[in-house]
């Protein structure tokens, strides 16, 4: 059966390291565990960097139909995993339903309706952003959370002047890494998105 | 009358029958012209002879009845009655007048009569004056005066005026008789020329007939006599041929050559009767169906005939091939020759086998006379052998024992052959088993990386609540303002630590794919393994029967020396027995010695008959 060829002894040898591997737990190689303590050590000193920057925005960063959005983030009550949505009938498309919030029933807006925006499936994946003041509070839908970011004001241009209509109206201003800033306390006060209506 | 001969049927009989109308016509003409002279002769008999009698008849009578009235007139004394008298006698009076009116009307042309008539109308004149005077006399009461006077003078006239009348009536009948007499004999003549005339028409038309039927009626009826004998098959007719050249000739001419062709044809028939096949027969035209017929017979029989002399000659292969079924000549000729040429093959194979067997016989039986002293030689030699091929039994007998001992240590390397081989099957299916725990073992493994798959998920899951986790914590960093900015790092890091846990899944589940690649692999291979440890099943179990074949073969072997051995004694004894035997046949042969030499004449007189027989069939062909 071959023996000359194959090396059993050789096989035995590899499973019992496995097996070992397996029992301690996970072991990265030297190189991995290098080039990870590399990767946090830029990350850490890039933060530094912008700590030195005087005027800053603090935005959450997330994604509208593959465009990068972002929001400020003292707005921002919570974000939050879209389960379990009720459709609400009778109101106009840009209201995709309620939720419920530990306890608060809250209406989530669909700001792609708004800005003509292509339409995606709605999944697990999908996250709520919950905006608020002292009068409103509602959700917005959004594909996927990026993460907080801290945004030196300087670095906000103004709106591209192809923007009219209720996208102008909403948006705060443009970065250069082509990151869209909303205005959030416009979008709560707007009256357009508020659903008043006797049916 | 050759012109009238020559005309058409049609032609004779119009102008045979026009002949006769016209003799008709003639004979009616002159019955017609006779009958109306007899009427204008009668009508004038009437007018002139018989109707001035009448007449004077009728004046007779009134001329005495006015003398009558005359006589009463002087009788009576009455005057009317006179009157009356008187008036009827003028009456009487014209009405004679008229009467010798009409009398001298018809007289014209006859001198004497008319004579006569003059001395009656002056006798009348002389009779009426005296009357007159009468009259006169009467009315002037002088009847007896009167009286006288008619007594002297009128009796007299009357009476010649009477006798005058008469004479003349007479002669006047007279005349008519002879008038008659003479109207009857010319109507005699007329009938007797009408007689004569009919006569000779009826002769006549006699004689066309006649002749119509002799010139057409007879030779129909002859041809038609001739045709009957035909018909009843009598051919020696004898038809008088003519030179006529209307229908009746042609159809003579035409008869005439027909019985001429049918004689042909019977005496040619005559001919082929008496087996005359000679004969030519030249048919008359193409659609001559008889004679075609009698070629084709003639041909037919002729052939027949070539046929039948070629098989009397003794050549058998002429061919026949019949026409038809209903051809029983050639049927027959073909049926014959069938059998005769089987009759003689048989009987040629008969006679060259028997030719063949004599010469064989003849041959044998040499040969056996010579062999009979061989034979005698070879029995004492075949004693000589005998003794040997003993010799030769007890040893075989010997060697066969040895080779079935040495059958029987081979038939047991066999048996252990079979063991070794049943064992070998064990050990390859106890491998095949293996493999196939080898493969369950590995199909076990895939289905554990599936769990470890979904255990992966629930870790994807963790790490994006997490992820989500640590964004809110930044929130509520910033909400904090300062005080939250070392919450905010420490927020960083846990999102941080969510996407590494995110990429570190990912590979995990690469790592199972190729796990799960690698897992069908040793399935295949394990199932590779297995099919070829069934082949090895299969083919050690073939050698197993091989070997098992080989140790029966050795058995049977062994068995086999064994009778040998036996029968290699039983040989011996046999041999004995033989050499007693030859003895028997070494006289034997002595006395077929004999017998051969008689066999070897009568084979010599077969032989002879064979080869007598073989020439006479020689002769015919087949």
């Amino acid at each position: 059966m071959g023996t000359g060829r194959f090396d059993w002894d050789e096989i035995h040898r590899k499973i019992d390291a496995v097996g070992v591997a397996i029992d301690s737990g996970y072991a990265p190689t030297e190189i991995e565990r290098r080039r990870i303590l590399q990767r946090r050590a830029a990350q850490l000193a890039h933060e530094e960097e912008k700590e030195a920057v005087a005027d800053t925005l603090e935005v959450v960063e997330f994604l509208l139909a593959h465009e990068h959005y972002g929001i400020e983030s003292h707005h921002i009550r919570e974000v939050y995993p879209l389960h379990d949505y009720t459709p609400l009938p009778g109101v106009p498309a840009f209201v995709l339903g309620l939720i419920n919030v530990r306890g608060r029933i809250l209406s989530v807006v669909d700001l792609k309706k708004f800005f003509d925006l292509p339409a995606r499936g709605i999944s697990d994946l999908n996250k709520v952003i919950i905006i608020g003041n002292e009068t409103m509070e509602f959700g917005i839908l959004a594909d996927a959370i990026l993460g907080v970011q801290a945004i030196a004001v300087s670095a906000i241009g103004p709106p591209p002047p192809t923007l009219t209509g209720i996208r102008e109206e909403f948006l705060h201003g443009v970065t250069g890494e082509r990151l869209v800033i909303l205005d959030a306390a416009r979008i709560l006060a707007d009256g357009k998105i508020m659903v008043h209506q006797d049916i | 009358m050759k012109w009238f001969v020559d005309l058409a049927t049609r032609t004779k009989l119009f102008l045979s029958f026009g002949l006769m109308i016209v003799f008709m016509l003639v004979v009616i003409a002159v019955a017609y012209l006779g009958l109306t002279a007899v009427h204008r002769s009668q009508e004038s008999l009437f007018q002139d002879d018989f109707l001035p009698s009448i007449e004077l008849l009728k004046l007779r009578s009134s001329q005495n009845r006015a003398h009558a009235q005359l006589l009463e007139m002087m009788m009576t004394r009455d005057r009317a009655r006179q009157q009356e008298l008187e008036r009827d006698i003028v009456t009487r009076t014209r009405e004679v007048d008229e009467g010798l009116k009409l009398v001298a009307a018809s007289l014209q042309g006859r001198p004497r009569e008319l004579q006569k008539f003059d001395e009656l109308v002056a006798a009348l004149a002389d009779y009426r004056r005296v009357r007159d005077q009468q009259i006169a006399l009467i009315y002037e009461d002088k009847s007896l005066e009167a009286q006288n006077l008619d007594a002297t003078v009128q009796d007299k006239m009357y009476n010649r005026v009477r006798t005058l009348a008469v004479d003349l009536g007479n002669s006047a009948i007279v005349q008519a008789k002879e008038r008659v007499a003479a109207e009857n004999a010319r109507a005699k003549r007329l009938s007797q020329t009408f007689i004569g005339i009919s006569i000779l028409v009826f002769a006549l038309s006699v004689v066309v007939a006649l002749y119509l039927s002799r010139i057409i009626a007879q030779p129909l009826r002859e041809i038609t006599i001739a045709a009957d004998r035909i018909a009843s098959g009598d051919l020696e007719v004898a038809i008088r041929g003519n030179d006529r050249q209307d229908e009746v000739g042609s159809l003579t001419k035409t008869f005439a050559t027909m019985v001429r062709y049918l004689q042909e044809m019977a005496a040619i028939s005559r001919h082929i009767a008496v087996g005359d096949l000679t004969v030519t027969v030249k048919p008359v035209s193409d659609r001559d169906v008889l004679g075609n017929a009698f070629v084709d017979m003639t041909g037919y029989l002729r052939e027949m005939a070539a046929v039948a002399k070629q098989i009397s000659e003794g050549d058998l292969t002429v061919p026949v091939k019949p026409e038809s079924d209903r051809d029983i000549l050639r049927n027959a000729f073909a049926s014959m020759l069938t059998i005769r040429r089987r009759i003689t093959k048989d009987l040629s194979d008969g006679i060259n086998v028997l030719a063949s067997s004599a010469s064989e016989i003849l041959a044998s039986t040499t040969q056996i006379a010579a062999g009979m002293s061989e034979t005698a030689a070879s029995v004492t030699e075949t004693t000589a052998t005998v003794e040997q091929i003993k010799q030769t039994a007890l040893l075989s007998s010997k060697k066969s024992r040895g080779v079935s001992e040495n059958a029987q240590n081979s038939a047991q390397v066999a048996e252990q052959g079979k063991a070794t081989v049943s064992e070998t099957i064990d050990g390859i299916n106890h491998i095949k088993e293996l493999m196939e725990t080898v493969a369950e073992s590995v199909v076990m493994l895939s289905e554990q990386t599936q769990a470890i798959g979904e255990i992966i998920t629930v870790v994807t899951d963790l790490a994006q609540q997490s992820n989500l986790l640590a964004v809110n914590a930044a929130i509520e960093a910033s909400k904090a303002g300062e005080h939250g900015k070392g919450f905010a790092v420490v927020a960083q890091e846990i999102k941080s630590l969510a996407d590494q846990s995110k990429q570190a899944t990912e590979q995990v589940r690469k790592i199972l794919g190729d796990i799960q690649k690698a897992t069908g692999r040793s399935v295949l291979a394990a199932e590779q393994v297995s099919k070829a440890v069934e082949g090895g099943v299969k083919q050690t179990a073939e050698s197993g029967e091989s070997i098992r074949k080989l140790a029966e073969s050795i058995g049977e072997a062994a068995q086999a020396a064994e009778q040998i051995a036996v029968s290699s004694q039983q040989q011996l004894a046999g041999m004995e027995q033989v050499a007693i035997a030859m003895e028997n046949i070494k006289q034997a042969t002595h006395q077929n010695v004999l017998g051969t030499k008689q066999a070897e004449q009568a084979a010599h007189t077969l032989n002879d008959l064979g080869q007598k027989l073989q020439e006479m069939v020689s002769r015919t062909k087949i």
